[in-house]
């Protein structure tokens, strides 16, 4: 029996294993890369905390530490107190940095960036988060509730301005009063100016009289003065008297002064040639003295003496008695 | 040829030769002591001269200087010695700190087996008292009356009965009050009677015995008297008008009084006059005659301002 093949379905059931192993091949090559890349692989472990609202948490939404995505959200659930808890799932790598004075906070990264959960770096010596322990979460302020804490520090401020433009415009107000007496000083100012000139003419008149007058009082002065000349005369002679006697009042004051300079001279003289010898006067004084001192001790120790000199006491004290 | 008049004087000469000889020779010769120490010794009277003119500042800088020159060569015992002067005259000057600090300095430097121990410990006992700790007062005045066995008993079981009064232990305070009173006797140590006779007065006027505590003031007085002693002469008079007061007899109280402030005021102490005048005052305010209590006041005031002008 001959069989008829077409050559083109010659080894056909080869070629569709083949064809079929290859796609099993990149369809497993996919998910595994795709896994990788979702972190599907990677050991993780879960931490908890409870926030009072869920809002900004997403599932999914990224948890970062020092700014490195480390894992996500994994669950959102309303509990019995109608708090939020929320579980994190962390790649198992970064657990060693986690500890128990870790805290987690809902941040915003940038200015108008996605939310995270960012977890902070425990200390050296904390003791390491496990898998379904609780980490602190530390509340943030939303930018709602910054708006809110702005207006209000900015409200008072805002009602003091208002209270100092209504001050301002109050037409019965200090301000608007100063305004409208300057506005009527300027105006009287030109009367004023008026009354300064009709005053600076009657001035003019007046400085004429006023001459008159003073050419009248030096005349009189003048006179006073020739009434004077006698007195002057009087005094003139005085003072010739007082001249004569002058020279022979300081002629005996100057032999008194020649008289101390003198006695001072014989002082001094006397005194550079005593001088000298005090210094050894007081040393030879000295000597004596000590002779003294040394011949009453001499004596002091000599007998019959030495039997009637009291020992000297060095341990006498102040007399005390009991009620003093 | 041999003069035998001259030879006989001379062998009558012969025992008064060999005596002043031999006198020469013997007697106790003094021990030598170094130029330092002579000064030290010297400075020491000089203080104790100036305090009893009356020149405390003197006395203190003589005292320094005394204290400096021991501590210079070593001399503990001088040290000692006007370390208490120091804390005595400071103590008599109301600087009860300074006498302490004096006072502790001098407990340093010696050991109860010192002679001096005895003297220190009951200056120690004084600036105690003096700064109103009955207690330790009364601990150094054991530890000085433990170890004074000579003269000075007296002095020391005076001091201890005196803090035992103020202690209001009066049977205690008149036991060693009376032990005082027969050695002070024994030894003829007059002050140191009189010291335990007017505080055996003070012990029977708490004790509400005033016919014991007249005899015994009574007798202080008339010792304070033969030895002029102007301030012991008033504090006997204060405690005889307490003894009035306690017998509720004002015109006597007063009178004693008088007679207190009067002492007091001619030997200048000024302060314990003020005192009197105080009380008298208050005696006639409680009499009901208020205008006397003013006259009175006004003098203390004056005196005072007296006083603080000087």
């Amino acid at each position: 029996m001959i069989q008829e093949e077409d050559v083109r379905f010659k080894h056909l059931e080869k070629k569709i294993g083949i064809f079929a192993a290859v796609a099993i091949a990149g369809i497993i090559a996919g998910i595994v890369l795709i896994g990788a890349d979702k972190d599907i692989f990677t050991p993780k472990y879960q931490l908890k905390f409870t926030a009072e609202k869920g809002t900004g948490f997403s599932r999914g939404m990224p948890v970062k530490l020092s700014g490195f995505r480390i894992g996500r959200v994994k669950t959102i659930s309303l509990n019995q107190r109608a708090m939020v808890d929320i579980v994190i799932e962390i790649d198992k790598e970064y657990q060693k940095w986690i500890k128990s004075d870790s805290s987690a906070k809902l941040v915003k990264e940038g200015l108008v960036g996605d939310n995270i959960i960012e977890v902070s770096v425990g200390s050296p010596g904390g003791k390491v988060l496990k898998n379904g322990d609780i980490i602190p979460f530390e509340k943030t302020k939303g930018l709602e509730e910054v708006a809110n804490d702005i207006a209000d520090k900015v409200k008072p401020v805002l009602s003091e301005v208002r209270d100092i433009i209504s001050y301002i415009n109050d037409p019965n107000g200090d301000i608007k009063q100063s305004l409208k007496n300057v506005n009527q000083l300027t105006r009287e100012l030109h009367g004023t100016r008026e009354h300064v000139d009709a005053l600076l003419v009657s001035s003019k008149e007046n400085i004429g009289a006023i001459t008159r007058n003073g050419t009248d009082v030096l005349k009189s002065a003048n006179e006073k003065i020739n009434a004077l000349g006698p007195t002057l005369e009087k005094v003139d002679r005085s003072m010739a008297t007082i001249e004569g006697s002058l020279p022979q009042l300081l002629q005996k004051l100057d032999t008194s002064l020649d008289h101390m300079e003198k006695t001072a001279l014989q002082v001094q003289k006397a005194s550079e040639k005593v001088m000298p010898r005090v210094p050894q006067l007081v040393n030879r004084t000295e000597d004596v003295m000590e002779d003294t001192d040394t011949l009453m001790n001499a004596l002091k120790d000599t007998w019959p003496i030495k039997n009637h000199v009291p020992v000297p006491n060095g341990k006498e004290f102040v007399p005390s008695d009991s009620h003093d | 040829m041999i003069d035998h008049r001259k030879v006989k004087s001379g062998i009558r000469l012969l025992p008064f030769v060999v005596l002043l000889t031999v006198g020469g020779c013997g007697g106790k010769s003094l021990t030598p002591i170094s130029a330092s120490r002579q000064d030290a010794i010297k400075y020491n009277l000089s203080g104790i001269k100036a305090e009893a003119r009356g020149d405390r500042e003197s006395a203190l800088v003589d005292f320094n200087e005394s204290l400096r020159i021991n501590s210079a060569i070593e001399n503990t015992d001088g040290m000692v010695v006007a370390l208490v002067n120091i804390s005595r005259v400071n103590r008599y000057k109301g600087e009860t700190g300074a006498a302490r600090n004096a006072v502790d300095r001098a407990i340093d430097l010696i050991t109860p087996q010192s002679p001096l121990f005895s003297e220190v410990a009951y200056e120690k006992s004084k600036v105690s008292l003096q700064s109103k700790d009955p207690a330790d007062a009364r601990e150094w005045a054991v530890k000085s009356l433990s170890v004074e066995k000579g003269s000075r008993r007296g002095s020391r079981l005076n001091l201890l009965a005196r803090i035992l009064y103020l202690e209001e232990r009066l049977a205690d305070a008149e036991e060693k009050a009376k032990e005082a009173l027969a050695l002070a006797r024994k030894a003829g140590l007059r002050e140191e009677e009189a010291n335990s006779l007017r505080l055996l007065g003070g012990i029977f006027t708490s004790a509400k015995r005033p016919g014991e505590a007249l005899e015994a003031y009574k007798q202080a007085l008339s010792l304070d008297k033969a030895l002029g002693k102007s301030r012991k002469i008033a504090s006997d008079l204060r405690g005889l008008a307490l003894l009035h007061v306690a017998l509720n007899e004002p015109e006597q109280t007063m009178r004693f009084y008088q007679r207190a402030y009067a002492v007091s005021l001619n030997d200048g102490d000024v302060e314990s006059a003020a005192g009197d005048l105080l009380k008298m005052s208050q005696l006639y305010e409680k009499m009901g005659d208020k205008a006397k209590a003013e006259r009175l006041l006004s003098e203390r005031d004056a005196l005072l301002k007296r006083s603080e002008k000087r």
